[in-house]
């Protein structure tokens, strides 16, 4: 064959099919979008420099690679789906003189230009609105836009590679589906019905014990630092199981329902039940699409919402007082007179500013970041934040807190314990050698933030705690108080006590194994947090938007795209003898039946991802279940609303296809 | 009462500019009685299809009436048609329109789901026919999966089994194989022996042989009939050949 006719063969095997290319290639550059658009903002622009950026950073990177997973699924999906409708025109092709392999080259080329259009929409696209949104988001944060090129180079290289071997292995799945059928069969394709895929229980038993899986690592995880690790192997989990689940689901449903005689026999569901089992496999890939859409939108949209609303919330419970001073060195030093001197100098300090201090409080303790085995504690895992206090201290808070009203007392043997995240249940505890009888209470005295976050938390108090001295050599100690001052003064004030702290708690004069010295107040943390949160709220509702179009364009274009496949057939039924109404009671009976499960599917998963969402979100000392739970429902009200909103309106315009 | 009464039937269409103007037919006046088999033929484009699609309430008419079993479905509203459709006549497609989506038994069974019949009653009903027709073996098969004739049998036995007053079929035996078509043609002999009444258009001089009275169409009027009367296939074959070659010529036929 002469070599110019091939791309003229390959152009006219797209233009011809526009109906099916162009909603493919839209759908091809709405995932290419997401993608960059989420690289864009990873590497360069205002994320990396962010509060909690590094965080955020891991997350996104990590969302990376499921978008690119779910790409490669539906994508691949949607292209066979494309070429089973075509497979006629090529068997033809392969009848009147062309050989598979000279078919191969034409749909090489296809693929091509496919691949072509789709990465330069995509990344031009894509780009446009990574900037766009950071813009929007430096506004919001207050702070200078446009650092970085136009371009993310890594964003492009990283998007052309990882979607050209998508489009790769499309291109090779096309040439297997022409490669291993004779002509007859392709021509006569169309008309066939799809076939139940080989070893449909096993892939059904893969998909539920996939998503078993997914659904263990989320209900028993513990640790919210592997946590991020295991959320993502668990989301590729639920991303593939949930595509094997829908598609062999479906196979196996339709075919129960056909087996119930008087179930299929029936006007409503004649025709519904059939039409699904005709194309069960790829409505089965079109459900998961959809699924796992609303999942990750709802995800995205509920966590990040409720970070921000809990804000504030979260900030009083980290900052409980205004302005605090916390120092860490030798546990000697800790325990000692040397105390009095950073506690004068900070007097001293608001004097000259003129500032008064009230509501002091104060306390003493040993910390270590360890974790706990049979009851005895441990330097060593990085499970569980230790501080051992002694009750004078905590008696302290407990007036503070409680306006004088409560006050403990212990016996030489016993011990108080406040726990918070462990799955410690024993009634006796072991530090420094020395076993303790344990009795429980539930307020926290801790009020330092500067700890590993997201850990369990475990204080011990003890009536004098002096033997730990010699075993544990690290503490902490915290002095807290509100001012007559306001807000922004605080922060200054905190400022200046860090630097003055710098120069007093020192070597020279006499203090161990400092670690830090920092002084914070509730108003910069209240700053600070609404970067982080404002930050990632935004980032979730660019994503979520651009997902939901991409999930509202598949809806569409599988409705109309049924629609054109079922036309024909109405057209005969109607000859047969069936009245409109009949034929808008069996769409809707399709439709509805079909639409439900996505969004149904999400909200189980949704359901399972609860606690590990609960202890991703612990990352950012966050711990209200009850809000949390709050928005999920409210996030997945608005979203029902939107669904059958789209819902409403593409089965419109798969009707007006059918009718005309 | 004939169970067809055909009067003044007229069809004009209109191109959409509202220029040109076909007159498809003209004035079609026929009945058919009870239990008779009749063949409708006529050069292409002289109006057949447009004739039984108008028996079949498949379309309008511009004017004229169209009477089964007395009743005039003009009077049939809107929203009935398609029930009404369904209940009393039966359509033989010249291209079967069988569904992919169905086996061919429930293909068959289409109409009859419509209806609201339960599926032990409309199997009753099944199995006579498909023995009849000799499709008992391919019920559970696909349309892609079997031949021509065979679809056509399926058609027919849609359109059967709704037992309806009148069985339509336009050009059935068009898509087949002289075969096919003689199983098919000794098929509708067949189930018109048991009291069935026919209509069918057809190009075939075979086809229409097999019938009992023949209607010629010319320029959207019946412009001759032939009955068979006592003649055989062969005899009322070669009538109909020279019928055919006499309105080929535009000679007049006594
Ligand atoms: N929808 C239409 N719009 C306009 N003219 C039409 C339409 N359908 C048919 N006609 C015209 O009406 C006339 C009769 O058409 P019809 O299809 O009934 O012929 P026919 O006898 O069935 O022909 P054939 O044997 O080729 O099937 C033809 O001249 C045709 O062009
Ligand atoms: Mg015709």
């Amino acid at each position: 064959m002469k070599i110019r006719i091939y791309p003229k063969l390959a152009w006219s095997g797209i233009s011809k099919n526009r109906k099916l290319y162009v909603p493919y290639i839209l759908t091809c550059i709405c995932t290419i979008m997401m993608y960059v658009i989420i690289m864009t903002l990873i590497n360069d622009g205002n994320i990396p420099g962010m509060q909690g950026g590094a965080a955020l950073r891991s997350i996104l990177m990590m969302g990376s690679w499921v978008l690119a997973a779910f790409s490669a699924l539906f994508l691949f999906y949607t292209n066979s789906s494309i070429m089973k409708k075509r497979r006629k025109e090529l068997g033809l092709y392969n009848v009147l003189g062309m050989s598979k392999s000279n078919i191969a080259v034409v749909l090489l080329i296809e693929n091509v230009i496919v691949a072509a259009v789709s990465l330069a929409g995509g990344i031009a696209l894509g780009t446009v609105l990574a900037r766009l949104s950071e813009a929007g988001l430096a506004y919001i944060l207050n702070e200078n836009a446009g650092y970085g090129m136009l371009v993310s180079y890594e964003a492009v290289i990283l998007g052309t590679a990882v979607f050209g071997v998508i489009f790769l292995l499309i291109f090779l799945n096309s040439v297997r589906q022409v490669r291993f059928s004779n002509a007859v069969s392709l021509i006569k394709s169309e008309n066939t019905g799809e076939r139940p895929p080989k070893g449909n229980f096993l892939i059904c038993l893969g998909g539920i014990i996939l998503l078993a899986g997914a659904y263990y690592i989320s209900v028993t995880i513990k640790n919210p630092l592997t946590a991020l690790g295991y959320f993502f192997v668990a989301v590729l989990m639920v991303i593939v199981g949930t595509y094997a689940m829908f598609i062999s689901g479906s196979v196996m449903i339709c075919r129960i329902l056909k087996h119930s005689k008087r179930y299929y026999y029936r006007a409503q569901h004649f025709i519904s039940v059939s039409q699904m089992s005709y194309r069960m496999k790829r409505n089965g890939a079109g459900l998961a699409s959809i699924c796992i859409i609303c999942t990750m939108v709802l995800v995205m949209i509920s966590s990040s919402a409720c970070l921000y609303i809990a804000t504030e919330k979260t900030v009083e419970m980290r900052y409980p007082e205004p302005v605090s001073v916390s120092v860490a060195m030798r546990a000697g030093d800790v325990f000692s007179e040397k105390t009095e001197t950073i506690k004068k100098y900070v007097y001293d300090m608001l004097a000259k500013e003129g500032v008064s201090a009230s509501s002091e409080v104060e306390y003493r303790s040993f910390y270590m970041c360890g974790d706990i085995k049979d009851g005895v504690i441990t330097e060593d895992g990085m499970n569980v934040n230790i501080f051992i206090l002694p009750l004078e201290d905590y008696n302290k808070i407990l007036a503070h807190v409680s306006g004088n009203k409560k006050s403990e007392s212990l016996g030489a043997d016993e011990a108080l314990i406040y726990a918070e995240g462990t799955d410690y249940a024993g009634d006796s505890i072991t530090a420094a050698g020395v076993t303790y009888k344990t009795r429980r209470t539930d307020i926290n005295p801790i009020r330092d933030d500067r700890v590993v976050t997201g850990l369990a938390t475990f204080v011990i108090i003890l009536n004098d705690p002096s033997v730990c001295l010699e075993h544990y050599g690290y503490g902490k100690w915290y002095f807290g108080f509100s001012t007559d001052a306001d807000g922004e003064r605080e922060t200054e004030l905190s400022y200046d006590l860090i630097s003055g702290l710098q120069d007093t708690v020192t070597e020279e004069n006499g203090f161990g194994g400092v670690r830090y010295v920092d002084s914070d107040s509730r108003a910069r943390g209240i700053k600070d947090y609404y970067t982080i949160t404002g930050g990632l709220l935004f980032i979730g509702i660019i994503l979520s938007t651009v997902f939901i179009f991409a999930g509202v364009l598949i809806i569409y274009y599988k409705q109309v795209s049924e629609g054109y496949e079922d036309k024909s057939r109405f057209d005969i039924m109607r000859n047969v003898g069936m009245t409109d109404r009949e034929i808008r009671k069996s769409i809707n009976s399709q439709i509805l039946t079909v639409f439900i499960l996505p969004p149904a599917a999400a909200v189980v998963h949704l359901m399972f991802a609860f606690p590990i969402i609960k202890k991703l979100l612990s990352l950012f000392a966050f711990g209200n279940t009850l809000l949390l739970a709050g928005t999920i429902a409210v996030c997945v009200a608005v979203f029902v609303i939107l669904y059958a909103a789209v819902y409403k309106i593409t089965s419109n315009a798969y009707y007006a296809v059918v009718k005309k | 009462m004939s169970i067809l009464e055909v009067r003044n039937l007229r069809k004009f269409y209109t191109s959409r500019l509202g220029g040109q103007r076909t007159e498809a037919l003209k004035n079609v006046n026929f009945t058919v009685e009870q239990g008779e088999y009749v063949a409708i033929m006529g050069e292409s484009g002289s109006g057949k299809t447009t004739l039984l699609n108008i028996l079949a309430a498949l379309d309008k008419p511009t004017g004229g009436s169209v009477l089964i079993d007395g009743k005039d479905i003009a009077g049939i509203k809107e929203s009935e048609m398609a029930k009404y459709r369904r209940e009393n006549i039966g359509f033989v497609f010249q291209e079967f329109n069988l569904l992919d989506t169905f086996t061919v038994e429930d293909n068959i069974y289409l109409p009859l789901v419509l209806s609201g019949m339960s599926y032990d009653k409309m199997h009753d009903r099944m199995t006579p026919i498909a023995a009849q027709l000799g499709i008992s073996g391919i019920l559970r098969k696909y349309p892609y999966e079997i031949s021509g004739g065979q679809k056509q049998r399926a058609a027919v036995a849609r359109a059967l089994i709704t037992r309806p007053k009148i069985i339509l079929a336009d050009e059935p035996t068009g898509a087949l194989d002289s075969k096919a078509t003689d199983e098919l043609l000794r098929l509708f002999t067949e189930i018109n022996m048991s009291g069935q009444t026919v209509l069918t258009v057809t190009h075939s001089v075979r086809a229409a042989s097999s019938a009992g009275r023949v209607l010629f169409i010319k320029d959207g009027e019946v412009f001759h009939q032939i009955y068979r009367g006592g003649s055989t296939s062969d005899q009322l074959y070669r009538k109909i050949s020279d019928s055919l070659t006499m309105l080929a010529t535009g000679g007049e036929i006594k």
